[in-house]
């Protein structure tokens, strides 16, 4: 169940930033940060910024995922506790 | 000791994952060609997806569409009342200015009679209204009939003592000068039926659609502004096609001029004065022998009667 969750939050992700539905993006992104990290965004972000042909100028998307990425597991054991967290 | 090290090891694993992702995506700004072709091949189902998203005529996908569509034509109209509103009140400044000014300038207001349509273009021929005033409430033939303050939409044709008919100025055979602002030429205008008139302007004056139509004879006459141009360039004039802005039927009451603004010709203009000076001038027998009686006078009475 809970992987069928990440796939359909993550497929969500992907279609509302390529819908530019930026606020139920941001919403899947959270939930997809707290409940399984952001790693797996990184690889998206990079995706999408190559699909959308950001690599010819800054591919934003990446650098602020990757931010992301670390802003997330800094603030994640503080949030869920340190016992919650699978590695 | 093990809290530091599973710490540490945390702290090794997102320096690793920020590293290789930072290195993958300065590799991609290097070369963007490279990275662009493999996503285009990773992305391919995905581009499917969308695409089919943005574009079929699917139910949900279209219930999305129309709602965004929606959402933003309902932004649009919110950006167009909010416009609106602030134009309200310019154009209610620039009335209580405009009136101060005629004040000033001494023009004094037209007295009217308000009316209300008792008959129109469905008992009645096109072009035609029926209003319940007539010549006991002062309304004369020729009188102009408004809607609202300024906008005239036609001249009373017959009046009985209770109701009278206007004819609007779109009916065909109507004709009048008019004025048209913008460009600023006077021009004839003709009726051309079913509650639409023409202007014919020589080509080459830059005529454009929302141009407004005034009949200068008719004080204010705001006929209405151009909806339709036709603009041939192998014919020397081009047309500028106008109709009410407000809709014969959705029209309760109007206003009546008191003043006819029938026009006559120039001949019969000076036929009028001459008879009317004729009237004055003429005298009884005895009102000339009295006259002759006295010197000077008489001799610039006797031209006069000449």
């Amino acid at each position: 169940m809970a992987t069928l969750l990440a796939i359909v939050l993550y497929v969500s992700i992907c279609f509302s930033i390529m819908q530019n539905w930026l606020l139920f993006a941001s919403l899947c992104i959270l939930m997809f940060s707290v409940r399984y990290g952001a790693i797996m965004l990184i690889p998206l972000a990079i995706v999408l910024d190559g699909y959308y042909g950001n690599y010819h100028t800054i591919p934003y998307l990446s650098f602020i995922t990757v931010w992301w990425y670390v802003v997330v597991e800094y603030m994640r054991p503080k949030i869920l506790g340190p016992d919650m967290i699978k590695v | 000791m093990k809290v530091r090290s599973r710490h540490n090891s945390k702290q090794q694993r997102i320096f690793r994952v920020v590293g290789i992702s930072i290195a993958v995506i300065l590799f991609g700004m290097i070369m963007p060609r490279l990275i662009s072709t493999t996503v285009s091949v990773v992305m391919t189902p995905v581009h499917g997806i969308n695409q089919w998203f943005e574009n079929s005529s699917s139910l949900v996908p279209s219930f999305f569409r129309d709602r965004r569509a929606l959402q933003a034509q309902i932004n649009d109209l919110e950006h167009q009342l909010t416009l609106s509103e602030r134009s309200t009140l310019t154009q209610v400044r620039l009335a209580q200015e405009n009136d101060r000014l005629r004040k000033l300038l001494g023009a004094d207001e037209e007295e009217r009679v308000v009316a209300a349509i008792t008959a129109r273009p469905n008992e009645l021929p096109y072009d035609l209204l029926q209003i319940d005033r007539g010549a006991d409430h002062g309304i004369e033939i020729g009188a102009p009939v408004f809607i609202g303050k300024d906008m005239v939409i036609g001249l009373i044709v017959h009046v009985t003592p209770k109701y009278s008919f206007a004819e609007l100025i779109t009916t065909p055979g109507f004709s009048a000068s008019a004025f048209i602002a913008g460009v600023n030429v006077v021009v004839s205008m003709e009726g051309m039926g079913g509650g639409v008139a023409r202007v014919r302007v020589p080509q080459g004056v830059p005529l454009s659609v929302g141009d407004l139509v005034y009949l200068p004879s008719v004080e204010p006459g705001v006929f209405g502004s151009i909806a339709h141009l036709e603009n041939l360039p192998t014919q020397p004039e081009q047309y500028g096609y106008i109709s009410p802005d407000t809709s014969l039927s959705s029209i309760y009451w109007v206003s009546v001029g008191k003043q006819s603004q029938l026009a006559r010709s120039p001949a019969e203009i000076d036929e009028q004065v001459r008879a009317i000076v004729e009237q004055s001038l003429s005298f009884n027998s005895e009102e000339i022998s009295i006259t002759t009686a006295t010197g000077t006078a008489t001799s610039s009475e006797e031209v006069v009667v000449e």
